[in-house]
């Protein structure tokens, strides 16, 4: 991969150090939400049992959320639960980051720019431990 | 003789708004501010007993002291007075973050031929009674011509948005204990503020949520922590380990901006 999940987040986090306006605010969260969304397409591909959810009508980033938060039942109990924290963790950073790509009569801030950024690291670290944890 | 209880239950309720202006977070029953008060309230309890009920209930719950809330609700229903007794309880199982009870009261109180409704929608909606507000607006701007100048288009579009994913208000009220639940643990009541914040959200790809979110007068990494521990219960108590389709909530930073205002 050109690109890791660890630098979109290392990207978010050097940008919001100059940030200062709505625009910049965007792109930190967007930045955020791809290291935390990549990192989970990673850890849910190495599963030794994926999700037996089938998704219709909806795009590949709610498809992914939808198959942690249904993880496969004979998938290690530890990984079944952290596939759907990681799950509701992701429920929120893709919210931040969908309110700060499609809605831009919403104003974003800096505080959300942090919790996206938060948010990403904490998924980043689970995912590393998760990895551990498969043969 | 009159003018004493009322100036007293002023007194009061002036004490505990003053409380909750400094910090939303939860009182200890035993601190002398709040003992102060309580001594306050059992004198005002020879006069009015309703009265005295409502005001320990509200102690009660910016104590976050949820059985001592519900059991002074009971008592207070116990004397006349039942419609204020329920206006004033809907705010203090908010302030607890009794969600799914305060919407139960608020299901009662936004019948707009109680009268309640102009003062009680916002409240209502933040509690995540969309719907029940939504379905009641044909008649309640009739019944109150006021309601015209107020502007509830976010509260019809996220109801347009509940119907289309087959969300209740009661969905929501479940996901809101959890939240209360939360703020219980790290000891942050629902001061009222702000309200909680309701986002519509509309990805090209999918279905149209519902974002909504309780802001908090606190650092981002406190908000964090009561997120994570969200996050947790919603796996431990929620049907599926996941939120509603359709819905997504959180804790939030409030603006800034906002509290110089309020402030």
């Amino acid at each position: 991969m050109a690109v890791t999940p660890e630098d979109f987040l290392a990207q978010a986090v050097k940008q919001l150090a100059s940030a200062s306006t709505d625009p910049d605010y965007r792109t930190v969260i967007t930045n955020a939400y791809y290291g935390a969304y990549h990192s989970v397409v990673k850890l849910e591909e190495r599963f030794p049992h994926r999700s037996l959810a089938v998704v219709k009508n909806a795009g590949s980033h709610e498809a992914l959320l939808v198959r942690l938060e249904r993880p496969n039942p004979n998938l290690d109990y530890g990984l079944r639960v952290l596939s759907s924290e990681l799950a509701g963790q992701m429920r929120i950073v893709k919210a931040l980051r969908e309110l700060a790509s499609y809605e831009p009569d919403q104003d974003v801030r800096v505080d959300q720019a942090e919790q996206a950024i938060l948010i990403a690291k904490d998924i980043l670290v689970e995912c590393a431990r998760a990895h551990k944890k498969i043969p | 003789m009159i003018n004493v209880p009322q100036t007293l239950s002023s007194e009061i309720v002036d004490a505990l708004n003053e409380i909750i202006r400094q910090s939303d977070k939860f009182r200890d029953w035993d601190e002398p501010e709040i003992l102060n008060l309580v001594r306050s309230i059992y004198k005002l309890q020879k006069v009015d007993a309703r009265c005295a009920f409502v005001r320990l209930g509200s102690v009660a719950a910016i104590c976050g002291r949820v059985d001592d809330l519900q059991a002074y609700y009971a008592k207070a229903l116990l004397h006349p007075g039942m419609e204020e007794t329920k206006a004033e309880f809907h705010t203090s199982m908010g302030n607890a973050g009794l969600y799914s009870k305060a919407q139960e009261i608020g299901t009662w109180l936004l019948d707009p031929r109680r009268g309640f409704f102009p003062r009680i929608w916002r409240r209502a909606a933040s509690f995540g009674q969309i719907l029940e507000v939504s379905d009641r607006l044909v008649i309640a701007k009739k019944t109150f011509p006021e309601l015209s100048k107020e502007d509830f288009s976010v509260i019809e579009s996220a109801a347009t948005v509940m119907r289309v994913r087959g969300l209740t208000d009661q969905d929501i009220g479940v996901v809101f204990d959890l939240m209360g639940e939360v703020q219980r643990k790290h000891g942050i009541m629902f001061a009222g503020f702000f309200g909680s914040v309701i986002n519509i959200v509309r990805p090209p790809e999918d279905q149209p949520y519902i974002y909504m979110t309780i802001p908090l007068s606190e650092s981002v990494e406190f908000v964090h922590s009561m997120n994570r521990t969200l996050t947790q219960l919603v796996v431990e108590k929620l049907p599926g380990g996941a939120f509603p389709q359709g819905l997504v909530t959180s804790f939030s930073k409030a603006d800034t901006v906002k509290l110089r205002a309020a402030a």
